[in-house]
């Protein structure tokens, strides 16, 4: 790799941050300065970082932006990035863990940590129900492969979050000894926060349901409908969400907009 | 009006002491980011989002030079700065309170001030 072709690579990098529609010209600009530095040339584009996240900070809803888990993509890709940085939270100090990792003390820890795990579920299934809500199966509606889809994003959201409260725990042994025997707590918070997610979701295309509409005041909830509408920005379909449980409709129910 | 005078006075009064290096180094006529930063020995780091923040405030404006002039001398268009009838209001607070300012690098007689 060229030093120019290296520079060039570590202002793209930092590109990445500075909001989209801002970017092309800001890159245009550190190219064309870099074309007059003749020395330290890494050390003018490692600063484009900072004029990148500047940019990025004083960019009204930039941050949000960034941070939105809008995309099921970029909701897997938070949860990756979570447990890699929980992960690097204990690799330096892999020595101080190895009686963790090594029998019998494995056996032991895995064992508890399986317990709480299990505890966590049972939990969040007596206090929160675990129902998704009602997705009636459309023969007009998506394949099945596209249904399929939502299962597998809600079991990676499951998978990715199981652990990084263990890393996290691991990590602040030295500091809060404690830490394992709230392992259960940060689960139950966690999955829940899952299940809240893929509510909020659109069956078909994982992104989140917006436009909310009121529909019925909360005097017609036992003879009407009373509750919140949401529906998918791409037009796949409408969530009802209850106001008030009733006895006929106390779950969501989501209607496809092609049948 | 009262606004933008109000806006224009407290911003002045709050100009660093970098920032206002970096406003009067433009003054001087170094229109570039790196031109800046050769003369005021500051870091690209600390040069751009400063730039940033006093086009943000309207105490700069940049604009792209012209393709044509880039493509005769055989190089990519640069983007430069100017200073703004705010920004020569604030530098001139500036002065007052930081008194070397000036000297550290005069108007040439080339320059767009
Ligand atoms: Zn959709």
């Amino acid at each position: 790799m060229t030093s120019r072709t290296f520079h060039a690579a570590i202002l793209r990098n930092a590109a990445v941050l500075v909001p989209a529609p801002r970017r092309a010209d800001w890159l245009a600009e550190w190219n064309a300065e870099l074309c007059y530095i003749d020395r330290d040339a890494t050390a003018f584009c490692l600063g484009s970082f900072r004029d990148a996240l500047w940019l990025r900070c004083h960019t009204p809803g930039a941050i949000r932006r960034m941070f939105s888990m809008d995309s099921p993509l970029r909701c897997v890709l938070f949860l990756v990035s979570l447990v890699a940085l929980t992960l690097s939270l204990i690799f330096p100090f892999r020595d101080l863990w190895r009686p963790l990792w090594s029998p019998p003390g494995a056996e032991q820890f895995a064992l508890a940590i399986l317990q709480m795990y299990l505890v966590a579920l049972l939990v969040l299934a007596a206090l929160w129900p675990p129902s998704l809500g009602d997705y009636p199966a459309d023969p007009s509606g998506p394949s099945v492969k596209i249904r399929l889809r939502r299962w597998i994003f809600l079991a990676a959201k499951f998978v990715l979050l199981t652990p990084i409260p263990i890393f996290l725990s691991v990590a602040l042994l030295p500091v809060f000894p404690g830490a394992p025997s709230i392992l259960m707590f940060v689960w139950i918070f966690g999955f829940r926060w899952v299940l809240a997610d893929q509510r909020r979701r659109c069956p078909v295309c994982l992104h989140f349901l917006s436009n909310p509409v009121t529909i019925g005041s909360p005097s017609q909830s036992v003879l009407g409908r009373y509750g919140t509408e949401l529906a998918c920005p791409h037009g796949h379909g409408v969530l009802y969400v209850p106001g008030a449980p009733t006895t006929w409709s106390s779950r969501q129910r989501w209607q496809y907009l092609s049948s | 009006m009262l606004h933008s005078y109000t806006a224009r006075v407290t911003s002045s009064a709050k100009l660093s002491h970098t920032a206002a290096m970096i406003l009067q180094a433009i003054h001087a006529g170094h229109v570039y980011g790196f031109s800046v930063m050769e003369t005021t020995g500051l870091p690209s780091g600390t040069v751009y989002p400063a730039l940033r923040r006093l086009e943000r405030d309207g105490l700069i404006g940049s604009q792209w030079e012209s393709q044509r002039i880039a493509d005769a001398d055989q190089r990519p268009a640069r983007k430069y700065y100017r200073i703004t009838p705010a920004g020569k209001i604030t530098l001139q607070a500036s002065r007052m309170r930081y008194p070397l300012l000036a000297r550290l690098f005069p108007v040439s007689a080339g320059g767009k001030a």
